[in-house]
């Protein structure tokens, strides 16, 4: 089943031109806006062509709120064809859409007077790019702790551990804090990856 | 030392706490419209930066309301500083700044924050660190690039010609770039024998 996903906000202009250009069998609505009549519209105008649409809220004052629950929205739907409109709403959620998009791989669009595809590479996703190593270094983090520690409990030796803490930082997962003894520090990235595993 | 970029909308207060938060910045770079609010604001922000003595360059977007073209303005400037200390603060600005601004600094691997309206901090976007554009292989950035040299539409023998594979490797590319969505195959206008292979707008900002 075609199923496009849409951020909403306070007007339909946006998501009109989506529901003209993309081609679609069910709409879920992301917004923070549930109430106003912007999305009543949406509502009614689906209702004629019996479609089914799904509401979903989020507070667009927390980031990664959106991102996580975008990204189990798409989960939701993985065994679906899934599209992704990311023009609607608070610019916030907008962002948190692009980037759950690029993410894990879900074609994306933007659909302002016309739509644009966005260049994501569908079905590839940033998680493929974090190793065996890397993830169990994750797993044993816990936003912030003793790199030590954590060399301990993974059992990788002095060179490969620091190898390993270069690589994550390089890739944006951790951050290092050399001060006295040194700390590992999940960027907001790492810090997803980590709930996920 | 650091540069920030930062989009601007009509108020420069979204820019001000990547500032205040950082030590060592070099110099700001903002995109605003070129209308009189986004002046105005420019202004404002002009002067804040004289006072602190702080290099400020401005840019004009004059495609604002078209993403893709705002994209490849923007991720142009940001592979000037490949390798240089640099964050974007994309909160300022209009809907399609701000996402332009956010799809270069993915394709790029460029640390992305916004300002939390509520709280007023800078906080930083989850993203990867990792050029978008190393997930391709070799032989499927070749083949876009030819495409792209092509007008953005040919066939597989023109690519297999320009190239040098042969058709049937060429082909086994073109389906695959199909799947990932960024070509388009389709019956030729010129010759509905043969099969046209598009590239997508967007894709361009996938190559060099």
């Amino acid at each position: 089943m075609k199923i496009l996903i849409t951020t909403f906000g306070r007007d339909e202009a946006k998501l009109n031109v989506a529901r003209r250009d993309i081609g679609y069998e069910k709409l879920v609505i992301i917004t923070d806006a549930p109430e106003l009549d912007a999305f009543k519209k949406i509502r009614e105008m689906e209702s004629i062509t019996g479609t089914e649409v799904e509401l979903i809220k989020v507070d667009s004052y927390d980031f990664m709120g959106c991102f996580n629950k975008i990204g189990e929205t798409i989960e939701k739907y993985k065994n679906h064809d899934v599209r992704f409109n990311t023009s609607g709403g608070p610019k916030i959620l907008s962002a948190a859409a692009l980037l759950m998009c690029f993410n894990k791989g879900i074609p994306a669009y933007h659909s302002e007077e016309k739509t644009y595809k966005l260049p994501v590479i569908k079905g590839v996703s940033f998680e493929e790019k974090i190793n065996r190593d890397e993830r169990k270094i994750l797993k044993n983090i816990k936003k912030e702790c003793e790199a030590e520690k954590i060399k301990k409990k993974t059992g990788f030796s002095g060179r490969k551990f620091d190898i390993l803490l270069m690589e994550m930082s390089r890739k944006g997962i951790a951050k290092m804090d050399y001060n006295g003894k040194t700390r590992i520090m999940l960027t907001p990235i790492g810090e997803y990856f980590r709930k996920k595993m | 030392m650091v540069t920030i970029f930062a989009t601007l909308g009509w108020e420069p207060k979204s820019v001000i706490p990547s500032l205040k938060i950082r030590d060592n910045v070099e110099k700001l770079i903002v995109y605003h419209s070129p209308d009189k609010k986004g002046e105005d604001a420019w202004q404002k922000l002009w002067g804040y930066c004289s006072s602190i003595k702080l290099p400020l360059k401005s840019v004009k977007l004059e495609n604002q309301f078209d993403l893709i073209k705002t994209a490849k303005e923007i991720r142009k400037d940001l592979r000037k500083y490949a390798g240089k200390d640099i964050v974007f603060n994309i909160t300022g600005g209009t809907k399609v700044m701000s996402s332009a601004a956010l799809l270069a600094c993915i394709l790029e691997a460029v640390p992305a924050v916004y300002c939390n309206e509520k709280t007023g901090k800078e906080e930083t976007l989850p993203l990867l660190q990792i050029r978008y554009e190393d997930f391709l292989t070799k032989p499927q950035k070749n083949i876009l690039t030819v495409i792209k040299q092509l007008g953005g539409e040919c066939n597989a023998v023109d690519i297999a010609k320009k190239t040098g594979l042969r058709k049937a490797t060429v082909s086994h590319h073109i389906k695959q770039l199909g799947d990932m969505g960024l070509v388009v195959v389709e019956t030729s206008k010129k010759d509905s024998r043969k099969k046209s292979v598009k590239l997508l707008e967007s894709v361009e900002l996938l190559l060099e």
